[in-house]
């Protein structure tokens, strides 16, 4: 399924796969990981590029709202996966693990969701 | 339905006029008690340009992005592994606990008519270098002080320009304190909520679980007795005042002593005015009482807010079925934090015993 994921005037493309994908929750916060297939190489760039690589969750006593401070990376996007849904969400891990000919790849991206988009 | 909240953390430490681009983390640390904002700055290595006692400002925070601290660096702390140096620095009122005269500064020499306390206040600041304050800032009982007993205001060689002007804030109960951006005051400050709208509510949604309370009425007092100037004249070891309520139910009867030779006015040891001039005894007694009188409530609260705040204001603790706590405390200390774990704030907190009519000092 086409998916997108959008920080700023940055968008990655890629596909995202049934098989790879689950979703369970990290630091009171649901957790998506999508399996993806990168067409090209400049999809597998830019998607990486959006990676949070630290960040810290305070879970306060009361409320139903957690606090996500992003100390660096990209920070938060609209993750958006056709017939599937849209939130916002940061990308806190992408790999790609397997390479295909033409420049082509499979892995997986995981997304932690901190809203539905409107 | 928002599951978090985000935000980005801005941290930026400029030094001797340089922005700093190895900032790992900072901290600071703005109390009551102490007079003097704190601070705390990480890096990888000592900065090639600047050293002790140059200018340092750090900006941070994550939804209020603020300047946090300005002041200047004391010194540097390296750590071995990981390779890491704290930069320490201090509010400039530090300087005032360093520097002393060398010789006596005799009250009646210097002010042959009598001082207010801000006018002593003032005098003792300008003695000390690198010290910049605005007169407008201030302020005081504006009693004329040392016309009873002027020897009781000498300044002795070796006696800190910070620990006279504790001298003079214990007999007036006033504070002098430097706020997070440089700026010396000198206020009443009160160790109690004032009465009237609070200035801002913590509440479950705003605490993170490492906060602590405690309720306790191990250091009530429900007695006072202050003792001043010692005139030599067998007046039971100086002029006095006293104050007493009834104890509270299941506390013992007990007594809160304090004392200061800056104090000239007050009782005889039969409760008669003495007549003598400048701060009296009963007034303080009266005051302190206020202090003492009443369950000891405290709190150390960490959140993950990054409002602009400080001692002296008055904060709503909503926590009652958490922290037992569910009223107005005073600020006495505010300390923040930034870097790999995010923002967070503590502050502490005192409460307990009534609200006070006073307005909340800068922060």
């Amino acid at each position: 399924m086409p998916a997108t994921f959008t920080v700023g005037a940055t968008a990655a493309t890629f596909v995202a796969t049934i098989n790879g994908s689950r979703q369970d929750t990290q630091d009171d916060l649901p957790r998506l990981v999508v399996g993806t297939y990168y067409r090209t190489t400049a999809e597998w760039d830019t998607l990486s590029s959006l990676i949070t690589t630290t960040y810290a969750i305070h879970s306060p006593i009361g409320g139903d709202t957690v606090v996500l401070d992003v100390v660096r990376g990209a920070g938060q996007g609209t993750l958006a996966v056709d017939n599937l849904g849209s939130w916002f969400a940061i990308l806190i891990d992408a790999q790609c693990s397997t390479y295909l000919p033409d420049d082509q790849a499979v892995g997986s991206a995981t997304f932690l969701l901190t809203s539905p988009t409107p | 339905m928002t599951l978090a909240m985000v935000r980005t953390q801005v941290l930026t430490v400029t030094f001797g006029g340089n922005v700093l681009t190895d900032v790992l983390s900072a901290r600071g640390q703005i109390s009551a008690d102490r007079g003097w904002p704190i601070c705390s700055v990480f890096v990888t290595a000592k900065p090639a340009v600047g050293n002790e006692e140059d200018d340092i400002d750090v900006v941070a925070g994550t939804s209020n992005i603020e300047t946090r601290f300005v002041g200047k660096v004391r010194g540097f702390r390296p750590t071995a592994f990981p390779k890491a140096v704290e930069m320490t620095a201090m509010g400039s009122l530090a300087y005032a606990a360093e520097w002393a005269p060398s010789e006596d500064m005799f009250f009646d020499e210097v002010f042959p008519s009598g001082a207010t306390d801000l006018e002593l206040v003032q005098y003792v600041l300008d003695q000390v270098p690198n010290v910049v304050y605005s007169a407008a800032n201030i302020g005081g009982m504006g009693i004329t002080l040392g016309i009873s007993a002027p020897e009781a205001f000498d300044w002795k060689a070796g006696t800190t320009a910070w620990s006279y002007i504790q001298q003079l804030d214990r007999a007036t109960l006033f504070r002098t304190y430097q706020a997070h951006d440089g700026t010396i005051y000198r206020v009443q400050m009160v160790g109690h909520p004032h009465s009237g709208m609070v200035d801002f509510t913590l509440a479950p949604e705003d605490v993170l679980s490492s906060s602590t309370a405690l309720r306790s009425t191990e250091q009530t007092r429900n007695n006072v007795k202050v003792t001043g100037y010692d005139y030599g004249d067998g007046m039971g070891g100086g002029v006095q005042g006293i104050a007493t309520a009834a104890p509270i139910t299941g506390t013992p009867d007990r007594w809160e002593y304090f004392s200061s030779s800056m104090i000239e006015d007050g009782n005889d040891e039969d409760g008669a005015p003495t007549g003598w001039t400048g701060i009296n005894a009963q007034d303080i007694a009266d005051a302190i009482l206020n202090d003492v009188n009443k369950e000891f409530v405290e709190a150390s609260v960490t959140t993950w807010r990054d409002d602009l705040h400080g001692p002296g204001m008055t904060c709503l603790l909503d926590t009652l079925d958490r922290l037992l706590i569910g009223e107005p405390m005073w600020v006495q200390d505010y300390s923040w934090e930034i870097g790999d774990q995010g923002w967070t704030a503590t502050y502490g907190l005192t409460g307990g015993g009534l609200e006070q009519d006073y307005t909340p000092p800068p922060v």
